[in-house]
């Protein structure tokens, strides 16, 4: 079986992610800011601090840690929006910032501004400054699409969202651990991250990474095993938004996946991918009869929407699947308006996306599939 | 013996519209079988596939695919029929002569 299907979920996760849970559910629970069983290690705090490391973020305190990306992006759009104003986002978002906004224009009178990317799903960082004004509370933007690889400019946005002195949050769901995300340069207020994609962590871990200054309404208060005699949430970072038991084994799989990307270095998984990418495209793009989406491989995450003509998405997804052991995924990728943007709104692209284990002979494999299909399809005419 | 149909799970996909099941056979699929099935709409065979791929669109009733050798199809029901489409499907697979007779 061959595994193209990293922009969903990373697979198979490192071995230090699964001695860490394994330990984590062997090991008596070290809950330092609990006084639960002592020794051990402070795995959140560990976590915390090389997240804050991964992201160049101010303080590992403001390190969130939450049951994943879409939780943290509810966090964060609702904290934000709760009291309705005006939103910045994108065409090319994902269903975990999309719903949670029309929910929030629905319910709390939140006005959008959805920015348009071009046909390839690219998006020019001056749309979206055009389209800040005065009542605007918050930026939303989409770092890596899951649809087309593509990457937005972020320092730009930032740097307009902190003169108007606007909250800029960033999707980084896809791109966290395979491209380098630097807050403190891009200005970022505020950065959602999924752990059990490119950080090879496991799944319902995940995280918002919040700016030293940028405070909200919690979604969720509730017991934080310290500071037990107040009747209201602690104000203080990062158990203002951390309420419950966290989940101890998914954190430290996701800090042993975290330290596996710091060592290996972000720039050198980035460069593995665009070698892939660039491999998979070239093969991709020679085969007649099929179609690309998201231009040219250079700058883009290792994402490769595509269609083969005469056949529909969900049909090539089975056969690559069935037929030739490939996963990938087809349909609308969660993030239909981007879709929309390329035209293939009606039944989706199918989608190939690499991950730091596929290697070339893999990729070589999925361009023979998606040639030999291609032949066939062409034969019948 | 004919083909029965052991049981049909529903699958989720993109579509709020979608009526898509995996029904699972008692056995496997053989080319026979394909070309049977292809009798109740346009059939599309891909035998040169690494595993042969199939598609059957039925219009007005179902789509079925299904890959050579697999245990199971998959069928998509028209929504403005979807009752007789599964109905003529399952009537369709159980009226698959006996291959050993």
């Amino acid at each position: 079986m061959i595994y193209a299907n990293h922009a969903a979920t990373s697979w198979p996760k490192p071995p230090e992610v699964l001695e860490a849970v394994d330990r984590a559910l062997r090991e008596p629970p070290c809950e330092v800011e609990r006084s639960g069983a002592a020794g051990g290690r402070d795995v959140r705090t560990a976590c915390r601090e090389a997240l804050a490391t991964l992201f160049n973020a101010p303080d590992p305190a403001g390190v969130i840690l939450t049951g994943g990306s879409t939780h943290a992006l509810n966090l964060l759009l609702d904290g934000l929006l709760r009291d309705g104003g005006h939103a910045v986002t994108t065409t090319v978002e994902h269903n975990s910032v999309l719903r949670p906004l029309f929910r929030l224009r629905k319910e709390s009178g939140a006005q959008l501004t959805l920015v348009a990317c071009d046909g390839q799903g690219r998006l020019d960082p001056d749309d979206i400054v055009s389209a800040m004004t005065p009542a605007t509370k918050a930026v939303v933007v989409n770092h890596s699409s899951n649809v087309t690889g593509a990457v937005a400019d972020l320092a730009p946005v930032g740097a307009a969202c902190r003169e108007r002195g606007i909250p800029f949050v960033v999707d980084a769901s896809q791109s966290a651990g395979c491209q380098p995300v630097d807050m403190e340069k891009c200005l970022v207020d505020a950065l959602a991250f999924a752990g059990h994609k490119g950080l090879g962590g496991p799944a319902g871990v995940g995280g918002a990474v919040l700016s030293p200054n940028l405070r909200f309404r919690p979604i969720m208060v509730g017991g934080t095993g310290i500071r037990s005699d107040l009747l209201e949430q602690p104000a203080t970072l990062p158990l203002l938004y951390e309420a419950g038991t966290p989940n101890f084994p998914g954190i430290a799989g996701l800090e042993a996946g975290v330290r596996r990307c710091l060592r290996t270095g972000v720039a050198a998984i980035g460069a593995r991918l665009q070698d892939l990418m660039d491999r998979l495209w070239s093969g991709l793009e020679a085969i007649d009869g099929a179609r690309l989406f998201g231009g040219p491989p250079k700058g883009r995450a290792a994402v490769q929407s595509f269609l083969l003509e005469g056949m529909d998405p969900a049909d090539t997804g089975y056969v690559l699947q069935e037929s030739y052991g490939i996963v990938c995924r087809a349909g609308l990728h969660c993030a239909p308006l981007v879709h929309k943007a390329l035209g293939t709104e009606e039944k989706g692209t199918v989608r190939l996306s690499l991950g730091f284990s596929n290697t070339e002979e893999e990729v070589d494999r999925m361009v023979e599939a998606a040639r030999e299909m291609a032949a066939a399809l062409k034969s019948r005419g | 013996m004919n083909v029965r149909i052991l049981s049909k799970t529903r699958l989720e996909d993109c579509f709020v519209e979608s009526l898509t099941s995996e029904l699972q056979l008692d056995g496997e699929i053989t080319p026979s079988f394909i070309h049977y099935l292809g009798r109740e709409g346009e059939l599309q065979y891909f035998p040169a596939f690494a595993r042969p791929f199939f598609r059957v669109d039925a219009p007005g009733l179902y789509t079925l695919t299904g890959i050579q050798g697999n245990r199971t199809l998959r069928v998509t029901l028209c929504h403005d029929n979807k009752l007789t489409g599964i109905q003529r499907l399952e009537r369709l697979v159980l009226g698959f002569p006996d291959e050993a007779s």
